[in-house]
């Protein structure tokens, strides 16, 4: 393979390890905030040893994420200097800004974590939303620049230089809010079916720990209006592709040939030969629906790019069919859950329960997924339209060492991550209730026994 | 003028980042060339004085990224082409440092077998981000990086493959052991013995100057260096505040609290800012010219959204990071 080639793979790896990252460090503060509230508001026991619990697993998370984060910031310029060469200046707004969102995020989260007792307990409280609300920021600022790179704006190119550059309409390019409201979705969605599995298997294992239920039911509430949002968010996503990017729009649906009444493909296997998608089920004019809000409407096809600039049609394809399907899943599971909820029959669900365990996984995947769909869906632009990623790549030889060396970095980091992680839960049962000291701090004299 | 600003916060960011994150590297040092006895002290104190700061001090990296892509990217390529090995170096250093910094802070459970393996990596990071960081620094300005691609060695192995920068890079090393060992004399409690570490803390300090002193010589030695510009006023003034203040600490270290950690940081900024303000307006020495900040700076339209960004960004965290010292120190 190419230097290019291995490139392309080095970056994807660092990119999905840390939007995982990424996505728990925006949601996850809000989870620790909201069971935080419920002990400041009932002074159950449980709901404290959970808010601890999930602050030990967001310190974590953020820790490693800071990390894989400072790697990335290196690694963009590493691999890709022909782009941030030019990038940079046009787009280094929501760079610098996101940076300081970061900054912001990380003091308030040292200040949260170890402000037990020195500050007010409202103020202390306050903070851990301070936390969650500068982690969305940055995840939202950082889309800015993907979004860019997906709808280039800000700047006039001469096919080799930038000029005339407007670094404010660079960041409100049209990609941005779209993209960053369905991320901001997704990391919600993801994190919570991904906690909610976590407790709902320590329930199933027979731990009577309240602890889990109050976790799971805050998860689940939160996953189930996430899931149910995003596929509303997800259709004026679509729209918003098939606008800008069409090519982008005809890899993941596989529709090769332009022309009115355009089917909605599920499954099947491109064959970019043939041009054709064996396999599929076909929606007739369902393509033309989702991307134009008429079911006769023309959708442009992969016929109207030439061949070289065609992304890779199965990858983006089958990523697609992943993100979309496990979305329908999430959203079923999540109105399922809902009613369980309503009807205070959840807990007696073994079988509901054994599912929403299964799903554990399935938000994380659907987030790697959906980041193929744009990022695999773009090329061969590194900034649509303007320049090539080959056009961007490094000069350094020798890629495969630079990937290697990556992945038994990151392999390893993962797998210490999981362990800790692994650790965490099965330690939460050993959390302390509040103690004298911490009650009076938080509820004032008369509490204390 | 935007320029000018943008500078002055990056010199900030880079004397931040050596004196907070240099300190957290330090330790690592200390750690290792501590005697077994007093290692399990040393990483008390140090995760200590670092948990609750410990992702601040490493911002001030990303910061110095991202001002460098922003606002002067043609330095920021030039670095990531030539210095792309020793970056990818301190990258490693930085993984294995910060990861094994949260097992060891976070992880609950007691594990002698995972606990060594931890403890090789935190040493290991340790040293690896500080040597490459002093390698790239000192190798900007040794006009060894080829204008034009040559060979894989000439383009990316012989920049940096100097005796000045791994020289460079072992008194780094030695400045953030000494950094770390000042903070730590400021976090000790009555069972420990205070004269032992204010030992270490000027043995430390001697140790770095000599190094420093090698680095010199290895400057004038490699030509980076003419012994007549020593003896130019800023070089004069910025060793002499250096001295001074570095003495200030060998005196008190230990004994005063916050004046000797603000010496310490003003003696490595002083070094850092007489280096730096010596060679203004060159950014980086090429082989047969120079790149100057002007010339890889960004159009203004850029440079002045990247002023009123880190305008923001200073008003909202300078007091943050105030609240977030005060409160942990």
């Amino acid at each position: 393979m190419s230097d290019l080639a291995f490139a392309r793979m080095t970056m994807a790896f660092s990119l999905g390890y840390h939007i995982i990252f990424a996505a728990i460090g925006m949601a996850m503060p809000f989870f620790m905030s909201v069971a935080h509230r419920k002990w400041l508001r009932t002074g159950d026991d449980a709901a404290y040893r959970l808010t601890r619990a999930w602050g030990r697993g967001v310190a974590i998370v953020f820790a490693v994420g800071a990390v894989s984060g400072t790697v990335l910031s290196f690694e963009l310029g590493l691999l890709w200097p022909g782009f941030m060469e030019h990038a940079g200046p046009i787009i280094g707004m929501p760079f610098s800004l996101e940076g300081a969102a970061f900054f912001l995020e990380a003091i308030f989260f040292g200040l949260y974590l170890y402000g037990w007792k020195r500050f007010s307990a409202r103020l202390h409280w306050w903070m851990s939303v301070a936390v969650g609300v500068c982690g969305v920021a940055s995840g939202i600022l950082v889309v800015a620049a993907n979004g860019w790179m997906n709808s280039p704006s800000g700047f006039t190119w001469n096919g080799s230089v930038a000029s005339n550059i407007e670094p404010w309409s660079a960041m409100w390019n049209e990609a941005w809010l779209m993209q960053a409201g369905h991320m901001v979705i997704a990391a919600f969605e993801a994190v919570a079916f991904m906690v909610a599995g976590i407790h709902a298997f320590l329930i199933l294992r027979g731990s009577t720990d309240a602890m889990h239920k109050i976790a799971l039911k805050i998860a689940l509430v939160i996953g189930a209006f996430a899931a149910l949002a995003q596929p509303i968010h997800g259709h004026f996503s679509a729209q918003s592709v098939a606008e800008r990017q069409p090519a982008k729009l005809a890899a993941m649906e596989a529709h090769f040939v332009t022309g009115p009444r355009a089917p909605l493909r599920i499954g099947g296997i491109p064959n970019v030969e043939t041009r054709e998608v064996p396999y599929s089920i076909d929606i007739p004019g369902g393509l033309s629906f989702l991307a134009h809000d008429d079911f006769g409407a023309t959708v442009i096809g992969l016929d109207q790019f030439p061949e070289e600039e065609w992304p890779p049609v199965t990858i983006v394809h089958f990523a697609f069919q992943v993100m979309v399907g496990i979305g329908s899943l999430l959203a079923l599971v999540g109105v399922l859950a809902l009613w369980a909820i309503r009807k205070q029959t959840l807990f007696d669900k073994r079988r509901l329960l054994a599912v929403i365990v299964m799903c554990t996984p399935l938000g994380m995947i659907a987030i790697e997924a959906g980041w193929i769909v744009t990022e695999v869906g773009r090329q061969p632009w590194i900034i649509y339209g303007i320049m090539k990623t080959k056009d961007a790549v490094t000069p350094v030889p020798g890629q495969v060492w630079h990937f290697i060396l990556f992945v038994v970095l990151y392999g390893f980091l993962a797998a210490t991550t999981a362990w800790m992680w692994r650790r965490q839960v099965v330690a939460a049962k050993n959390i302390a209730p509040p103690d004298a000291e911490l009650r009076e701090w938080a509820f004032g004299e008369e509490s204390s026994p | 003028m935007t320029e000018f600003f943008i500078l002055s916060v990056l010199f900030v960011a880079l004397v931040a980042y050596c004196v907070a994150g240099g300190a957290d590297f330090g330790v690592g040092i200390i750690e290792m060339l501590s005697p077994k006895s007093e290692r399990k002290r040393v990483r008390e104190l140090s995760e200590h004085a670092i948990g609750p700061i410990w992702e601040a001090n490493h911002v001030w990296i990303v910061l110095i990224i991202v001002i460098l892509f922003v606002a002067f990217p043609k330095v920021h390529t030039q670095l990531t082409t030539s210095m792309y090995i020793p970056l990818l170096a301190m990258l490693v250093g930085i993984v294995l440092r910060g990861t094994a910094f949260t097992f060891r802070y976070y992880d609950i459970a007691e594990d002698v077998h995972s606990e060594r393996l931890w403890t090789w990596l935190f040493r290991l990071g340790s040293l690896l981000v500080p040597v490459s960081f002093g390698a790239i620094a000192a190798a900007l300005h040794h006009g060894t990086i080829p204008s034009t691609t040559t060979t894989v060695w000439g383009s990316y192995v012989a920049p940096w493959f100097t005796l000045y920068s791994l020289c460079t890079g072992v008194f780094v090393a030695s400045l953030f052991a000494w950094i770390a060992a000042v903070f730590l004399c400021t976090e000790l409690d009555a069972k420990d013995n205070l004269k032992a570490w204010i030992r270490r803390a000027r043995i430390f300090g001697i140790a770095c100057a000599a190094l420093g002193a090698l680095a010199s010589i290895t400057a004038i030695a490699g030509g980076t260096l003419e012994v007549p510009h020593l003896l130019r006023p800023i070089p004069i003034l910025s060793l002499t505040v250096a001295t001074l203040a570095a003495g200030y600490v060998f005196r008190y270290v230990g004994l005063k609290l916050w004046p000797t950690r603000i010496a310490v940081t003003v003696a490595c900024g002083s070094v850092l800012g007489g280096y730096w303000i010596a060679h203004y307006p060159v950014a980086i020495v090429l082989d047969d010219r120079v790149l100057t900040w002007q010339q890889a700076a960004a159009p203004d339209a850029s440079l002045n959204a990247m002023s009123l960004a880190l305008g923001i960004g200073l008003l909202l965290i300078g007091p943050g990071l105030v609240v977030l010292y005060r409160v942990f120190k």
